[in-house]
């Protein structure tokens, strides 16, 4: 009995839009492990357009909790329910992952701000509808050991978290170690929560690597970084852009200097050419958000934003076809956005193909040294 | 491993250890005083670190803030409470000396320019901010709950650390904080380096120790709340209420819990949500020192963070399923040590009272029909009337009711608590997703393969867990639980953190059952058949038993139920349903990765059993719906008032569940149907013409069934029974009396196998050295001195109980309702037994509502309705009117001329003397003297005993 109420009152609730309008769906994490991510994600939300040529565009948002079912859960809803004409997220490649079958069935676009390839490779049916919006992991890694072995390291430990982020990166620090012919001489793991990784700091002492990667994002990435330098490390300690965030530099403090990553080039604006495209996009980004909230996005934000210009771009295209909450229109914006060319967007430039759904090119991506407790261009 | 990192890793161990050792203290000393088990201490450790580093960075006022709303709601309870009693003036005065320091505290945070303060001041406002939430919460969530159940507290404590977790995520933000070390100091001791922050983390954590340990035994609040923790009635006549113990031991706990998140700021980064884990290794540590003894929890503690930190050297990927897959087997070290213990806690459910006039009956079986046929009419209509996204939610509460199903029966029914059963589930789904993707097997074929693997694997874990007693199992399922959880995040078939996407969906005869209308009929289908199972169950010979497991061991074991095969038996059937539901999730979902089936989704599970009503079925379903519909309504609901700013549902959520709780302790469904009148499945009475059940070969009249050889039973230096002997003939009644204290209850308790002598022999119809279970399968029949029923249950089941020994009908006879013959003859013969002691006309009321004479003589109806040749009575005619007692004693005489041998303890020398053949005096543990009744009367040593005694 109660049920029924519940759902009734559920459905009344949610079963209000108007028909003349896109609606978007976008799912990110905006609590759990990757809320570091997934906040900015949710706060660039706001500053979406809300208007394309004449059509009102909103937004349904939903939070993952950093968990892939949920994801499957929240797709589900927003395909089911809100039936949106396309969705950007969720935050996380497994939760990426996990929805694909979903929206191909439901064949509605999704742009994904997620780092791995695999979720537009190897393109096929599934992945036709997905397009990504962020630097792919593999630019990313192959950035870090490209440097790596540009300054003669040879061997490499990995530690990252028991999370699916802290196993994504291991994967693409695998592959992109094996092109280079860099050794990983030790994998370890701890919980993003943990509070002690000395057993693990210490094995890799132990294996005595040139260097030590530590895959994981926020405010996790820093433990394992200061318990090596309290230790004594004296090798080089890299992190993936999931350090990007102003929380490392805040509280690794003296002990995060030097420190290597590779990362959106928005990390470094100041000391960026007015040449690079992206740098315009990329401050009108920054001068939106802090007008918003007071601070400053991260590079995450940024890959919901470019979403964001996508969509603006490829709507109107869409929309000259077919009308908003039908299937042609779904079709059609899937095709526009395939056709998007040299779009200038907060990160980097877009050029999609039907082969190639992942957009950035190796520009996208440039590798950053923690100096003077900034973040600093490496030339 | 150099020694060097040997001792390294010890140091490490040590200062985690230390900071485990803390929170499994606060954890010890909480649930000693409370019975709570204080999972949101985490939390305390969060607002501790986040709080200190707010006041550093000049925002300890966020804090502050919080301090003061929940100072304010005290207040306004307080004051209400005063207004609804009529007297509100010392009520408010009440409210503001709990309110006043925490609203200054909080003023002071808000105010003083904390930026500016050195680290240690910081840190002593930081702690004092935050140990006064304790209190609070105490007052606001705990004590209006004073009174339920363990389970109910533990459910209402994981409500709040929900809320908790989403305030702290609304108040710091989801970005860590580090804080500069509190002592700057680094030495080296055996070459290994050593920071001030340990030796302080240490030393805190022994002075702690010894502070609470001398703080208990020698000052006036220390043993006013061991005091409360013992004896709550006994305190309050001392003048110690037990809302004061509580509020002060919340407050050490939010000492000890604020304290550890300072200092663990000062060495690591520290998140809203570090808490958690911390507060759960505490408290594995505080229960494998038993929950009761604090240099014990301590110890247990230190070992968490030593294992730890060894294993995250060894091998870290493993480090969770190596801690706590450790825990299960010493867990049984400790339990063999301590032997095999019959005695659980008690967890009365409450009794009901019901018209049980046939008018009465009739007419609440027809409510009961008309409520199925619309709860079936309902789940049909739906598909026709929701839209495909109401259904997918449906599909959710429905997979959740089939976990929580067999949760009801494990845990509120059978008594067991357990935390393992989402790892079921995702036993279930990932055996189902590997074997249908990576060999392409039809799902049809693999869901004997699940069923065979939970199955198999719930009954190796109830083998082993089933010796487990106390909150020993409970904390084993939850090893069990996070152990499979990393696992599933670890390997490689399961794909590791990524998970496992692609599953293949369900198809019938060739059409594809996707999305959430066509697995809506599925899913529901077993939910409906899970109910209907279930429901059989309860009312038959099995389910009698496992209903009684809940009560203690020692009365279901007294009629011959195999308490541990019943155990064992409802953890393999709840586990069946989770894989059940694992599988149908697999195949709906078609993607699996491991955060469905973790530890806080396995509580998730519990929670929903006892929202709905932990007792009930039909509870598992509603506890489900609420959950689930709840979580999505709140979701979508939740932006549109607040805004898209913040995360509310856990908070509302939470609160939801905690104000319910206040309201309903046994849940929402048993509040529905005591509010319709519905009747708990159960026997009926059994139709006129049943035929009676078969009876055991009696002993011929005069034979002795009973020998007792000197006895001799010592309790450390205290020597209840000293060479007692003595022989019951069939057809023989023998009384033993004596004052109290006398050693006549070890006597009996010895006799019927529940204690063993430490010498002497004990032979029943010539066999000696028998268990309490195989005495009572041998025809030995029992009552207790304190009545041992089941309250919740009618009558007529309480005593067919007893008959449990006659039958052999098993739990899937009994659940596919093949079982009706002999259940008829059953519950005919208990009909028989209550007509015989004069309670025929009671049969249909619950058991607790009856008087405690007539309790009493419902335990005999129950003795004798396991045919027995032998009957033990501990004190029957204690409390009956005098009417009762003479029913009672022509009961016992016309017993005596059928062959039974009777040995009773009485108080009661009239009702005695007429009935006892011969009598049995004792005194101090020895024979005082034996006789037939006149003699014993005369006898100058009896008089003096009794006299003696009254002197």
């Amino acid at each position: 009995m109660i049920a029924r109420i519940l759902v009734a009152a559920a459905l009344t609730v949610t079963a209000f839009g108007a028909s003349a309008q896109v609606k978007v769906g976008v799912i990110s994490s905006s609590t759990g492990p990757v809320s570091v991510v997934g906040i900015q994600q949710k706060n660039t939300v706001e500053i979406l357009p809300r208007k394309i040529g004449s059509l009102d565009v909103a937004y349904v948002f939903l939070d993952d909790a950093s968990d892939p079912t949920q994801s499957v859960k929240n797709v589900q809803r927003l395909l089911i329910e809100d039936k949106v004409d396309a969705i950007i997220g969720p935050s996380g490649t497994p939760g990426a992952m996990a929805v694909l079958p979903f929206i191909a069935e439901a064949k509605t676009p999704l742009l994904a701000p997620v780092g791995s390839t695999a979720v537009v490779l190897p393109m096929d049916a599934q992945r036709r509808w997905v397009f990504k919006t962020t630097q792919n992991d593999d630019l990313v890694m192959n950035a870090l050991f490209g440097e790596l072995k540009r300054s003669g390291t040879k061997t490499v430990a990995f530690i990252g978290t028991s999370d699916p982020l802290g196993e994504n990166f291991e994967k693409a620090a695998r592959i992109a170690a094996e092109k280079t012919g860099i050794k990983i001489v030790a994998s370890e793991r701890y919980a993003r929560t943990d509070t002690s990784v000395t057993g693990q700091a210490l094995r890799i002492l132990s294996a005595n690597p040139d260097a030590v990667l530590i895959g994981t994002a926020g405010a996790a990435t820093i433990l394992p970084e200061v318990t090596l330098v309290d230790q004594g490390y004296r090798g080089r300690l890299v992190q993936t852009h999931g350090a990007a965030t102003p929380e490392f530099l805040k509280l690794g403090g003296k002990k995060v200097e030097g420190t290597l990553l590779a990362a959106s080039p928005m990390l470094v604006l100041d000391e960026l050419g007015d040449d690079v495209p992206a740098k315009r996009v990329a401050l009108s980004y920054i001068g939106l958000y802090k007008a918003k909230y007071g601070t400053e996005p991260g590079t995450f934000g940024a890959n919901v934003f470019d979403a964001g210009l996508l969509l603006e771009r490829a709507v109107p295209i869409a929309a000259a076809k077919a009308t908003p909450g039908t299937p042609e229109f779904r079709a059609a914006l899937r095709d526009a956005i395939e056709s998007t060319r040299d779009l200038v967007g907060a990160q980097g430039v877009y050029n999609m193909t039907p082969e190639d759904h992942s957009g950035f090119d190796a520009r996208s991506v440039v590798p950053i040294v923690v100096k003077n407790g900034k973040w600093t261009l490496l030339k | 491993m150099t020694t060097f990192v040997a001792l390294y890793l010890a140091q490490d161990g040590l200062a985690n250890g230390a900071i485990y050792a803390l929170l499994a203290l606060a954890i010890v000393l909480v649930f000693s005083v409370t019975r709570v088990i204080f999972i949101p201490l985490g939390e305390f450790v969060a607002f501790g670190a986040l709080t200190y580093l707010g006041l550093q960075e000049g925002t300890g006022g966020v804090t502050g803030g919080f301090v003061g709303l929940l100072a304010m709601a005290c207040l306004a309870v307080e004051a209400f409470a005063g207004l609804r009693r009529g007297r509100p003036v010392p009520a408010l005065r009440a409210g503001l000396r709990q309110a006043a320091l925490p609203l200054g505290l909080a003023l002071g945070s808000v105010v003083l320019p904390t930026a500016g303060f050195p680290l240690a001041v910081n840190a002593v406002l930081a702690v004092a901010l935050v140990a006064a939430l304790g209190p609070l919460l105490y007052r606001l969530v705990y004590q209006p709950l004073a009174e339920a159940s363990v389970l109910t507290l533990l459910i209402v404590s994981v409500a709040l650390h929900l809320v908790l977790v989403g305030v702290a995520l609304a108040l710091f933000g989801p970005g860590g904080v580090r804080s500069a070390p509190l002592l700057d100091l680094r030495v080296t001791l055996l070459d290994v380096p050593v920071t001030g922050q340990t030796v302080m983390t240490l030393a805190v954590t022994v002075l702690l120790i010894g502070a609470l340990s001398l703080a208990s035994r020698n000052t006036l609040y220390g043993k006013a709340m061991r005091a409360a923790a013992i004896n709550p009635i006994g305190a309050r006549l001392m003048g110690i209420s037990a809302p004061l113990a509580g509020r002060l031991c919340f407050l050490i706990a939010g000492i000890v819990g604020a304290l550890s998140g300072v200092i663990a700021a000062s060495s690591t980064t520290m998140l809203y949500d570090t808490g958690f884990l911390l507060g759960l290794k505490g408290f594995v540590g505080a229960i494998l020192g038993g929950l009761a003894s604090y240099p014990l929890a301590a110890l247990g503690a230190v070992l968490v963070g030593l294992l730890e930190s060894y294993a995250s050297f060894f091998a870290s990927a493993y480090k969770e399923v190596i801690v706590f897959g450790l825990v299960v087997p010493i867990l049984l070290v400790r339990t063999l040590r301590q032997g095999r213990l019959l005695e659980d806690d008690h967890d009365a459910a409450p009794a009901f009272v019901l018209d049980d006039s046939p008018e009465a009956m009739r007419r609440q079986a027809w409510a009961q029909r008309a409520l199925v046929v619309a709860f079936v009419a309902g789940i049909a209509v739906a598909p026709v009337v929701l839209s495909d996204y109401s259904l997918a939610i449906l599909d959710y509460v429905g997979l959740a009711a089939i976990v929580a199903l067999g949760l009801v029966l494990l845990t509120g029914i059978a008594g067991l608590t357990s935390f393992a059963q989402a790892a079921y589930v995702g036993l279930g789904a990932y055996t189902t997703g590997y074997l249908s993707s990576a060999y392409g097997l039809s799902p049809w074929l693999t869901l004997p393969a699940v069923l065979a693997a939970s199955g198999l694997l719930a009954l190796a874990a109830g083998l082993l867990t089933a010796r487990l007693s106390g909150h020993y199992l409970p904390l084993a399922t939850l090893a069990l639980g996070l152990v499979a959880h990393a696992l599933f995040g670890t390997l490689e078939v399961t794909g590791g953190q990524s998970g496992m996407a692609n599953v293949p969906g369900l198809t019938l005869f060739g059409h594809p059952l996707q999305g959430p209308r066509p697995f809506y009929a599925v899913i529901w289908l077993v939910v409906l058949g899970g109910l209907l199972a279930l429901r059989n169950l309860l009312d038959s010979r099995p389910g009698r038993a496992i209903r009684a497991l809940r009560s203690g061991l020692v009365m279901a074991e007294s009629v011959g139920v195999d308490t541990r095969a019943m155990k064992i038996a409802s953890f393999v059937v709840a586990c069946l349903l989770a894989g059940l539901a694992g599988w149908l999730y697999a195949h709906f979902q078609r993607f699996l990765n491991p955060s469905p089936f973790s530890i806080t989704q396995g509580i998730n599970y519990l929670f929903m059993a006892v929202i709905g009503g932990a007792g009930s079925l039909v509870g598992a379903v509603a506890g489900a719906a609420i959950v689930v519909m709840g979580n999505q309504w709140l979701q979508s609901v939740l932006p549109r008032i607040f805004g898209a700013q913040g995360d509310f549902e856990v908070i509302v959520f939470g609160l939801a569940a905690i104000l319910m709780l206040q309201r309903l302790p046994h849940g929402i469904w048993p509040a529905l149907a005591a509010l319709l009148r519905l009747r708990p499945p159960g026997a009926r009475p059994a139709a006129p013409g049943t035929p009676a059940l078969a009876a055991r070969d009696k002993p011929a009249s005069g034979e002795t069934v009973l020998a007792v050889r000197g006895i001799h039973k010592a309790f450390g230096a205290l020597l209840a029974n000293r060479d007692i002997s003595l022989d019951v003939q069939a057809g023989e009644i023998l009384a033993l009396i004596g004052p109290n204290g006398a050693g006549k209850s070890t006597l009996f308790d010895i006799v019927s196998g529940i204690t063993p002598p430490t010498s002497g022999t004990v032979e029943f119809r010539g066999r000696s050295g028998l268990s309490l279970r195989a005495l009572a399968l041998g025809g030995m029949g029992r009552t207790f001195q304190h009545v041992r029923i089941l309250p919740d249950m009618s009558v007529l089941d309480n005593v067919a109980l007893g008959a449990h020994a006659r039958g052999r009908g098993g739990l899937v006879r009994a659940a596919l309702r093949l079982d009706r013959g002999e259940e008829a003859r059953i519950v005919a013969e208990a009909q028989r037994q209550l007509d015989r002691v004069g309670l025929g006309h009671l049969a249909m009321r619950s058991a607790g509502s009856l008087s405690l004479g007539q309790q009493r003589l419902l335990e005999i109806a129950r003795a004798l309705a396991s045919d027995p040749c032998l009957l033990l009575l501990d004190e029957p005619a204690a409390g009956l009117r005098h009417l009762e007692k003479q029913a009672l004693a022509d009961l016992l005489v016309q017993l005596r001329s059928e062959g039974m041998g009777i040995l009773l303890v009485e108080h009661d020398m009239d009702f005695l003397m007429g009935i006892a053949d011969r009598v049995l005096v004792i005194q101090f543990g020895v024979k005082l003297a034996e006789g037939d009744p006149s003699s014993i009367q005369r006898d100058p040593a009896v008089i003096e005993a009794y006299l003696g005694a009254a002197a």
